[in-house]
């Protein structure tokens, strides 16, 4: 388990665990630990299973980045992602509220014996991208999917702040939400699915006084909030590549001061903090 | 997660009187672990939709005085100070910050917490933050006792680009710590500042050197 990448991981292993010092990359182990977590996860990830979308997300993107892919039945998998997709019933009247587009696994996509739930929909905007996300990757086209109804109803989770609810139960709403929807309509190539200005009002608001962005307005600058946001930003058009160097004037965001807080994140030890004076975790090498 | 969604719904339904219990409940996980982001967003959450701003900057100082280095603290003042309905709002508060901050500097200027939230109380005011003598004079000290501290040199290198005139005593110290390695020798103090940050900050050299060539344009 040492070999693994994980990604809440602390430290890297201390030299001479496995025969490699800190240059070393065990690529080989890597893929071998991301093909088993796509097949079956460990029981330590129990309580993790209304996520196990988002886990096979991380598992098959991995491989995907080792170029490691061919280890997998693709085809098996989009089938398996497929699967998820919450469709409303017919005649159900579509202006119910609800957001029809992917649960996050199975026990989800049943409703509870304790519960009268007559319409059960386990939608989750986070599942919906993991879900799209991990059909690309296995290389199913998401323009096929029926996705009319998606994007409809996921505009109904855009509350007027500009933020999103990530289902329609109500939860609470911040960033990392307004990239989800960001993202799904990216991939599906529709921006039905949000108002894009009033989710910039939103990211802008999150903009902390250092530059970073918070989770929320007033939040501290968080570096995966800040990942949520350029990233937001970028994929609805409000920004483009090389902002540093290019029309730094006119950007939506004060990209200075966000150029210099994401570099200030790289600590001393080499890897990145996620907050000012906070220890560094290898998950924000990646959101930095 | 979707506990404390409940326990808002139930706050909003309750009204202000909620808000002295939840700033309890956020308290006691604060005690525990002072940079917990969820009680921060919740503690931050009450204090808009149900009030309780009386006693938080006081709580704020309680948190730096524990951990001057706890920027969650540093970033819940900004709040307090921008938001707070009873303060009067930045610009009336901006005086007192300023030397709260600076003294907070002067006591471990190698904190990055002070050096940002300094910058942020001139937010939108780069005229303002050039004429405040206390901020180049807070640089300048902090560099007469360690010139190679990377946030003051940072912050200099920014107020020279908005405009700040260097004094005579500012453009002494950086020629001395210059001569410290014979190399180099600008005419240009921007780009005096920005080699040393170079040679001080190794880490991001190549932010630097690039920044160099930006103030050539």
């Amino acid at each position: 388990r040492g070999e693994a990448f994980t990604f809440h991981g602390r430290r890297p292993p201390e030299m001479g665990d496995q025969g490699e010092g800190p240059a070393g990359f065990a690529r080989a182990r890597h893929a071998a630990f991301l093909e088993l977590m796509s097949s079956e996860l460990p029981d330590g990830y129990a309580t993790q299973e209304v996520n196990h979308l988002t886990l096979a997300y991380f598992a098959v993107a991995g491989l995907s980045l080792l170029r490691e892919l061919d280890r997998v039945n693709k085809d098996q998998i989009a089938k398996w992602v497929l699967s998820f997709q919450v469709h409303p019933e017919a005649n159900v009247n579509l202006d119910n509220g609800q957001f029809y587009g992917f649960c996050g696994s199975r026990t989800t996509k049943f409703p509870s014996n304790l519960v009268k739930d007559p319409c059960h929909n386990g939608s989750h905007l986070a599942s919906t991208y993991s879900a799209l996300a991990t059909l690309k990757i296995v290389g199913y086209d998401v323009l096929n999917l029926d996705s009319k109804v998606l994007l409809l109803s996921m505009k109904k989770l855009q509350q007027p702040d500009g933020s999103f609810m990530p289902t329609h139960i109500g939860a609470e709403t911040d960033l990392r939400f307004v990239y989800c929807a960001a993202a799904i309509c990216s991939m599906l190539k529709d921006w039905s699915g949000m108002d894009k200005e009033k989710a910039k009002e939103y990211i802008l608001n999150c903009q902390s006084y250092d530059g970073g962005f918070g989770m929320v307005p007033g939040s501290e600058s968080h570096g995966g909030g800040t990942f949520c946001a350029v990233a937001a930003l970028y994929l609805m058009g409000f920004i483009q590549v090389d902002l540093a160097s290019n029309s730094r004037e006119s950007a939506p965001i004060d990209v200075q001061l966000l150029l210099e807080w994401c570099l200030q994140r790289q600590a001393a030890d080499g890897g990145f903090q996620g907050r000012r004076n906070k220890p560094s975790d290898t998950c924000y090498a990646f959101w930095l | 997660f979707p506990l404390r969604h409940h326990k808002r719904w139930l706050a909003e339904k309750i009204g202000p009187d909620a808000a002295n219990s939840e700033h309890d409940f956020t308290r006691k996980i604060l005690a525990m672990d002072a940079k917990n982001y969820h009680a921060w967003s919740h503690r931050q959450w009450v204090l808009q939709a149900l009030g309780g701003w009386e006693s938080e900057l006081q709580y704020c100082n309680q948190l730096l005085e524990e951990d001057v280095f706890n920027n969650s603290a540093w970033n819940q003042r900004y709040l307090v100070v921008t938001r707070s309905p009873i303060l009067g709002g930045l610009a009336a508060m901006r005086d007192s910050e300023v030397d709260y901050t600076v003294e907070a500097i002067m006591v471990n200027p190698q904190n990055e917490s002070p050096w940002r939230y300094l910058r942020g109380l001139y937010k939108d005011d780069n005229n303002l933050l050039v004429a405040d003598n206390r901020i180049s004079d807070a640089c300048l000290k902090v560099l007469n006792k360690d010139w190679t501290c990377v946030f003051a040199l940072s912050f200099l290198l920014d107020l020279l680009r908005m405009g700040l005139q260097p004094s005579d005593e500012l453009k002494g110290t950086i020629e001395a710590m210059e001569n410290s390695d014979p190399e180099t020798g600008h005419a240009d103090i921007a780009v005096a500042v920005c080699s040393i940050l170079q040679k001080c900050d190794p880490l991001r050299i190549n932010y630097w050197s690039w920044y160099q060539t930006t103030l050539s344009s």
